[in-house]
């Protein structure tokens, strides 16, 4: 099987990884910050391990990384520990549900309002009017996708951040599709929070994820309980990460995510990392301009290097091309790509798109052995 | 035996601590409280193998949160 669909998670996972998950469950799977018995500690300095690894990597203290599991739980847990009544906040036009649903439904019980601007791939300046626009008064926040899950557009984070500084508003980055692929760091580009998956380009299991925040940012935890501290307090701790950590962490999962991190260093890092990636999708783009029947969505990227290129193949319906590509052993994702709002600020509701996602180890023989079947497929349907 | 330590709330800022007193020569370990307060229920206690006290300057001046030094006298 050709795997292409490294958007919804990376695969295979490198095999330090692996070994990392095994070894963990195996040899030290013991409730980490709870016993003081030295398997409990043990396991608990292997979870700091990675806090600190995510901290260095991202730019900012390592209490201040609280792990979920997932991006969209890193996503609700910032949207609704920060949000109060009354507040605004403005997301972009191409954000995924695990943004527009938790602020949506926030919007529905009556605690806030929220409007969409539009992002311009092709000019950043007018997806930033865009967004100054919609800027109201009670704007608490700005909740920006760093990279466009179905078209791998690139928003132009740092001047909005820049944008959000200057005027108190609070910049909430989902860094869904750009964690492990484009450098973030959370201090330097003036990123309030910042919301990672562990097992997209981070290359960790599934299952892990973490939000990641500055020092002048307060999150109200979602759920209270357990935490290892202040155990005789019926109230949840407020130091961090505890207060958005109740419960048992997925110990063996954040010890695979810490080598998942190590393997991207190794790789060369996230600039090398996506050069790789995005070469492959050059290559793509190319191939694929010969077949009549293609329409590639490359507009879509404004010329910025991306791992993500979508495309549908004449009219058939993006779902029925997924399938055709699954029978010749290759594996992309069809259908809206859980991203209504993308879908349809960009006209592709209807039949939604193909999307192909490169990863670290794909090669250009994947790439041509993609085109050699879309060849095939527009062939035998009489496309071309 | 009298043991003398640094109390924090959690093990993310105990173990955090324990490194940064390490890159500065400092070694110490990181141990569950054994004589935890009533008020504050579990936490660390964080055994300099050194100045206690010297150790504690160092962490105040790096905003390292914690709950103070705390000494505590084994009965066993």
């Amino acid at each position: 099987m050709i795997y292409l669909d490294n958007a919804a998670t990376s695969f295979p996972k490198p095999v330090r990884v692996i070994n990392a998950v095994y070894n963990t469950a195996r040899c030290f799977g013991a409730n980490p910050g709870r016993g003081g018995h030295r398997l409990s500690v043990r396991a608990g300095e292997y979870v700091f391990d990675c806090r600190e690894k995510l901290a260095e990597h991202f730019g900012c203290e390592s209490e201040r990384v609280a792990f979920t599991n997932n991006c969209t739980a890193a996503l609700n847990t910032a949207i609704k520990g920060v949000l109060k009544q009354g507040d605004h906040v403005v997301i972009s036009s191409l954000e995924h549900n695990s943004v527009l649903r938790p602020v949506h439904k926030l919007a529905e019980q009556g605690v806030i309002t929220y409007s969409v601007a539009k992002v311009n791939p092709l000019d950043d300046n007018e997806t930033l009017k865009s967004f100054a626009f919609n800027v109201r008064e009670n704007t608490r926040a700005m909740i920006v996708t760093h990279v466009s899950n179905v078209f791998g557009t690139v928003l132009p984070i740092d001047k909005l951040s820049a944008f959000c500084k200057a005027r108190g508003i609070l910049f909430i980055l989902d860094g869904a599709q750009s964690a492990g692929s484009h450098v973030i760091n959370i201090e330097k580009q003036g990123i309030g929070i910042l919301c990672i998956p562990g097992h997209k380009g981070l290359l960790g299991p599934m299952g892990t994820g973490a939000v990641l925040f500055g020092n002048s940012v307060e999150i109200e935890e979602l759920t209270q309980g357990g935490t290892g501290s202040h155990s005789l307090s019926e109230n949840q701790p407020t130091v961090y990460p505890d207060r958005l950590e109740s419960g048992t962490v997925n110990m063996p999962g954040i010890a695979g995510l810490c080598e998942g991190i190590k393997a991207v260093e190794c790789f060369g890092g996230e600039k090398t990392v996506l050069q790789k990636e995005s070469e492959l999708i050059r290559v793509l783009k190319e191939d694929l301009s010969v077949i009549t029947s293609v329409n590639a969505y490359t507009e879509m990227q404004g010329g910025k290097t991306t791992n993500v290129l979508a495309f549908n193949l004449a009219d058939l319906h993006s779902e029925m091309v997924s399938s055709l590509l699954d029978k010749e052993g290759i594996a992309v994702r069809a259908g809206y790509h859980c991203s209504y709002l993308a879908h349809k600020n960009y006209g592709t509701s209807e039949k939604g798109c193909v999307r192909v996602s490169t990863g670290i180890f794909n090669s250009k023989k994947d790439i041509k052995n993609l085109v050699f079947s879309l060849n095939k497929i527009a062939k035998s349907k009489k496309l071309c | 035996m009298l043991y003398t330590y640094i109390k924090f709330e959690n093990q993310t800022m105990g173990e955090k601590a324990r490194r940064l007193l390490s890159s500065k020569g400092i070694n110490s370990s990181l141990r569950r409280n054994p004589n935890p307060d009533r008020k504050e229920g579990c936490n660390f206690a964080l055994y300099v193998h050194g100045d206690v006290y010297n150790a504690f300057d160092i962490l105040t001046k790096n905003n390292i949160r914690n709950l103070g030094v705390e000494s505590f006298r084994d009965i066993l």
